[in-house]
């Protein structure tokens, strides 16, 4: 099986230069190193975008089409998203997410604002299918608070672009939690968005995360803007995102494996290469762990950080609202 | 563009004398390394929070809605930065306090006539009733012991090491320094500081379970082990002109640095520290009795008689170097100090 994979004809694996996707090459997790990277100044990076186009996977696209050309992507993939998620990163994923659950305290927040009659909002930006989202409403107990009336000062937002991502967050939802944390407390809603642009007031967020969804976006640093604008002050803003892997020999490994065998992973089980094709690419595209964090200090956050996961596939990267 | 990452083996970043802070960041400044106004602003916010919530992210919690801001700084600070935090503040307070104690109330020693002089030892335990007197709110709240266990858990430990270390060091600068004619008393070596940070941190244990006036108790105990850890590092022979020390008799300073000695110092102040700790009735009742009896006393204490053994064992330390400790008069001269040390306590 692993070696049909493997031999995929060069003419079907289009642009397989090297890249970073997801990956299960290990299931324990490397020392993570939370990095500060300060040497670069802020004021030093390239916008995100120059020019009229921008990068769509290895391609070059204009600008106003990317947009929809990622729609089309996550359209395509919404339904075995949650499948593919687990199958291409050999179940790392909830790793990662887990470890965003742990990093972020919610359960503390949670409890201390329950206690002091303080509100807790979070935002999950691109969170479509409710991954990172489900793990907050658990640490809060917002589905234990939904079981008596009124609104839930502790609630969790999803936004994302995508419709079809959002239905099926929503049916996964209602499915895991019942109806009652949706239509009654409201701990836990789904919202139409973009993330350049969000429909939120000004200072109105706790906590702002992005799993898996800032290398999507357009432009970057528009999006960093708005995360600043909608977090009150103090607030803080966590991005896990697939970054690049110092380790040679790690990466290697790795981006035979993303170039390799995702695509045809998605051509197997979802019968959609081109789209695997695409979250390999993009990956690769995206802004390095010190380009990020360079990124956050302009869009305004405060001790802007980074941890590496697994040998640094994935990057978490915090940063605050100046108070 | 540059594009160096500055790495860090540890999350706590707040320590500015960690080894790994220091090679990659090409002498960057730390305060604005790490966002330190916002941080500084969340921790000092934090530490008015400890004594109602402990060195937990419920204090920080606390400390964000008091500055009206969102309940997610709290993830800014790890609680063990809490207390790091707090010690390097009481480092500078420490500094500053006995920069005024030096130029106020000691007295110069430069005049080896002077025998008014303000003796090392009395400095000593000074500084460290000051220091120590630092921990009393913390204390009151029954959260103290908290933050030395946090001091303690093994992430922790190197750092706390290190800011024992500069504890020490802040005294040595403090006490060696004459403010009257800025003469300076030679440094002091590597096993002496360690011995009195090994004191440093009996005290602390002692003050845990001390439930006297005003921590009297506590007091006392820092006089008592200063003074044998003068006698034991031979901190004295530093001082040959100093009045009254020349009974102690320590003048081979090849013999200070005795890894015996050094050992036995700290042996004993951590053993007693802990002693008092477990058995405060014990240690209290100890310390009575050498107020009452201060010569038999002493002679029974486990310093004393780890003394004893050391100057039978030790190849160097039977010749000539033998301590009077049963003197009454040495020992007067001890508890004439400790009221001037239990005054500066009061100041704070």
């Amino acid at each position: 099986m692993i070696h049909r994979i493997l031999s995929v004809p060069r003419s079907i694996v289009k642009s397989s230069r090297l890249s970073v996707a997801k990956l299960g090459t290990l299931p324990v997790s490397f020392p993570k190193i939370r990095t500060y990277s300060s040497t670069v100044p802020a004021n030093e990076s390239k916008p995100y975008l120059s020019g009229n186009s921008t990068h769509f996977g290895f391609e070059q696209v204009a600008i106003d089409q990317k947009e929809s050309l990622v729609r089309q992507v996550f359209d395509n993939v919404a339904d075995s998203y949650d499948v593919m998620n687990d199958l291409m990163s050999g179940g790392l994923h909830r790793y990662w997410k887990d470890y965003l659950l742990e990093v972020s305290s919610v359960e503390s927040m949670a409890s201390a604002v329950r206690r002091t009659n303080g509100d807790l909002r979070i935002l999950d930006v691109a969170g479509g299918t409710g991954d990172v989202a489900f793990r907050f409403v658990n640490a809060a107990g917002c589905v234990e608070r939904a079981k008596s009336s009124g609104e839930d000062p502790v609630s969790v937002t999803v936004c994302d672009i995508n419709h079809e991502m959002l239905r099926v967050g929503d049916v996964r939802a209602r499915k895991r939690f019942g109806n009652s944390l949706l239509d009654d407390s409201r701990g836990l809603r789904f919202m139409q968005g973009n993330a350049q642009a969000l429909e939120f007031e000004d200072n109105s967020f706790d906590l702002y995360t992005i799993a898996f969804g800032l290398r999507n976006v357009t432009d970057v640093d528009m999006a960093l803007r708005e995360a600043n604008r909608v977090l009150k002050p103090g607030g803080r803003f966590i991005c896990l995102e697939f970054s690049q892997v110092p380790n040679e020999l790690l990466r290697t490994i790795y981006d035979t494996y993303s170039f390799h065998v995702i695509p045809a992973m998605g051509q197997i089980v979802a019968q959609d290469r081109e789209s695997y094709q695409y979250l390999v690419e993009s990956i690769r595209r995206f802004s390095n762990q010190d380009e990020l964090v360079t990124r956050m200090k302009n869009a305004g956050f405060q001790v802007s950080r980074y941890t590496n996961l697994t040998g640094g596939i994935v990057a978490l990267h915090e940063g605050w609202k100046s108070v | 563009m540059r594009d160096i990452p500055v790495r860090r083996a540890m999350r706590h970043s707040s320590t500015s004398t960690s080894a790994e802070t220091t090679d990659t960041s090409d002498g960057d400044d730390e305060s604005s390394t790490f966002g330190m106004p916002m941080r500084h602003q969340i921790l000092r916010a934090s530490l008015a929070q400890v004594p109602a919530y402990g060195w937990t992210r419920d204090a920080v919690a606390a400390a964000a809605a008091e500055e009206s801001c969102s309940v997610a700084v709290a993830g800014l600070v790890d609680p063990s930065e809490l207390v790091q935090f707090w010690m390097d503040d009481c480092r500078q307070r420490l500094q500053r306090d006995l920069a005024v104690l030096a130029e106020t109330e000691w007295k110069s020693f430069a005049n080896p006539n002077n025998n008014n002089a303000t003796k090392l030892r009395d400095r000593v335990a000074t500084a460290l009733q000051t220091r120590l007197a630092y921990t009393i709110p913390y204390l009151q709240s029954s959260r103290w012991h908290q933050a030395m266990a946090l001091g303690a858990r093994p992430d922790n430990v190197w750092t706390t090491r290190l800011q024992i270390e500069q504890l020490v060091e802040t005294v040595a600068d403090a006490v060696t320094v004459d403010h009257g004619e800025g003469d300076k008393l030679p440094a002091w070596s590597e096993p002496q500081k360690l011995g009195l940070g090994a004191v440093y941190v009996a005290a602390e244990l002692h003050m845990l379970a001390d439930t006297s006036n005003d921590y009297a108790d506590t007091w006392a105990f820092v006089r008592d082990r200063v003074q044998e850890w003068e006698q034991l590092v031979g901190v004295a022979s530093l001082w040959p002109t100093l009045p009254n020390t020349n009974e102690l008799a320590y003048k081979n300073t090849n013999e200070n640095s005795n890894p015996f000695y050094v050992a036995s110092a700290v042996a004993s102040s951590v053993t007693s520290g802990v002693l008092s700790l477990l058995v405060p009735q014990t240690a209290s009742s100890i310390r009575n009795g050498l107020q009452r009896h201060a010569a038999n006393s002493y002679a029974t204490s486990p310093a004393h008689l780890l003394w004893n053994v050391m100057v039978q064992i030790s190849p160097a330390g039977g010749t000539g170097t033998k301590v009077d400790a049963t003197n009454p008069r040495y020992y007067q001269a001890t508890s004439k100090s400790s009221d001037s040390g239990a005054a500066s306590g009061e100041t704070k």
